[in-house]
């Protein structure tokens, strides 16, 4: 009779075996020029530029990508396979920001003026599980205006995500889904109600304390003040109030420059951080005010 | 050529038929395998200032990889679905027929469990790093890996049978 170990030993050539015979089948197969995957992965990033500028749908999400470590947004759920296996020394690296850089307006600000109340909806979001509740993020609807979608109704959209929590360009928080590290995070896309537009993101970053917040605000806003440059081409920074940014990239292969708000701020839950981005206007005094009212809300949250 | 395009293409070159054969295995479809791993590796070249400078940049494309080929097969099985709606038969890609016993074997299986056996088995990947991979607990990961190697020996062994 069969040892269950030895039968273990003899299953294991055998699927070691069959799956080998796979191999032959890969090896066969022409192999892709190098080059020719690199146009591809050119041409994603040129498209991306393009259906940005366009206002289109979740390009805005992968533009982002260009400047440095990637971004996301996609289906509420995660089950679509397994996690982002992590680039892990590099997840949540600290900001270096340039000595010429700018300074941060101020520490994390925790704005609670006077407006409108932040509402509750259930939205789709992405982030590691479990998924932060939606009560965390600023309704989708509530990213409705005049300034930023024309009064047209807005809400919570899906698209493709790998896993990375960065939301704009020159962000440090560069966790992976599922790598070392990654703590704990969620991502909100808006779009209009056809998801052809997309409006921005909204990043909660949930931490242990009130005090890891402040510290994390303060690390994102060194971050986003500082700019940052990127292998084809510069993130140039002008600040606004305290803990909003409007970030400029410009592209060294002549490619139109991209425009972006951005904004930091903790929130009403102890621990919690936010990242608004909204990356459908490009006037200063319109993006500052969208960012600003955002971020107003998010702060109640 | 700069060195970034250097060294891409020399992780492409040394990597590429790892991550086609994994996602061969796990979907059983070679042509979406190649098409995955392909848009994988064009993704790790729009960013490849940040995936080289990963611990293991062959993780980020090999992930990136998986899931293309899981968003694939599930858009597929939609479509499926819609042409039996309506009496079409979709275009089914016949597999190698050498291939087809260890291919019918692997679809047999259920996803979490061909997918562990394909990280253990070609990726060569420890049940603790497959773990950390898949974001799943290290005993579960463990009595997938059991179950699958057991269920696929087995079929296999009656696919040889049957041909003696």
């Amino acid at each position: 009779m069969t040892e269950p170990e030895d039968r273990e030993g003899v299953d294991d050539t055998q699927v070691r075996r069959g799956l080998a015979c796979l191999r032959e089948d890969v090896d066969a197969l022409p192999l892709s020029d190098p080059g020719l995957v690199r146009s591809r992965g050119e041409g994603r990033r040129r498209l991306a530029r393009a259906a940005w500028l366009a206002g289109g749908a979740a390009a805005a999400v992968t533009v982002v990508a260009v400047a440095l470590s990637a971004t996301g947004q996609s289906p509420p759920d995660r089950g679509i396979g397994p996690a982002t296996p992590p680039p892990s020394a590099s997840t949540r690296p600290s900001p270096a920001p340039t000595p010429s850089a700018p300074a941060t307006s101020s520490p994390a600000p925790s704005p609670s003026p006077p407006g409108p109340s932040a509402d509750d909806e259930q939205m789709p979001r992405v982030g590691t599980q479990p998924l932060l509740p939606s009560s965390l993020f600023v309704a989708a609807s509530q990213w409705s205006s005049a300034g930023l979608s024309g009064g047209a109704a807005t809400a919570a959209a899906i698209g493709d995500w790998e896993g990375q929590a960065s939301v704009a360009p020159c962000d440090p928080d560069t966790a992976q889904d599922g790598g070392a590290g990654a703590g704990r995070f969620g991502i909100v896309s808006v779009a209009d109600a056809d998801a052809q537009r997309f409006f921005g993101q909204q990043r909660v970053r949930l931490l242990e304390s009130a005090a890891a917040a402040e510290a994390e605000a303060r690390r994102l806003q060194g971050a986003f003040a500082a700019g940052c440059t990127f292998p084809n081409g510069t993130v140039t920074s002008t600040p606004g109030k305290p803990g909003s940014y409007r970030l400029e990239m410009t592209f060294k292969d002549g490619s139109a420059e991209l425009v972006l708000f951005v904004g930091v701020t903790t929130q009403r839950t102890p621990g919690a951080v936010s990242t608004v981005v909204v990356t459908a206007l490009a006037d200063q005094e319109a993006g500052f005010a969208e960012v600003e009212r955002l971020l107003a809300l998010a702060a109640q949250k | 050529m700069g060195t970034a395009e250097v060294d891409f293409d020399a992780f492409y070159r040394q990597t590429v038929h790892r991550v086609v054969h994994l996602v061969y295995a796990t979907t059983g479809d070679l042509g979406l395998a190649q098409d995955c791993a392909q848009e994988a590796y064009a993704r790790a070249w729009q960013r490849w200032s940040t995936v080289s400078d990963c611990d293991d940049p062959l993780a980020w494309v090999r992930t990136v990889a998986r899931r293309l080929a899981i968003s694939a097969w599930r858009r597929r099985a939609v479509l499926e679905r819609a042409h039996r709606r309506h009496g079409v038969s979709p275009p089914v890609a016949a597999p190698n027929e050498d291939r087809m016993a260890v291919v019918a074997a692997l679809g047999a299986l259920s996803a979490p469990v061909r997918e562990a056996v394909a990280l253990h088995y070609i990726a060569d990947l420890s049940i603790a790093q497959i773990a950390h991979e898949t974001d799943t607990p290290a005993g579960t990961v463990k009595a997938r890996l059991h179950r699958g190697r057991a269920a696929l020996a087995q079929a296999l062994r009656e696919e040889e049978s049957r041909h003696d």
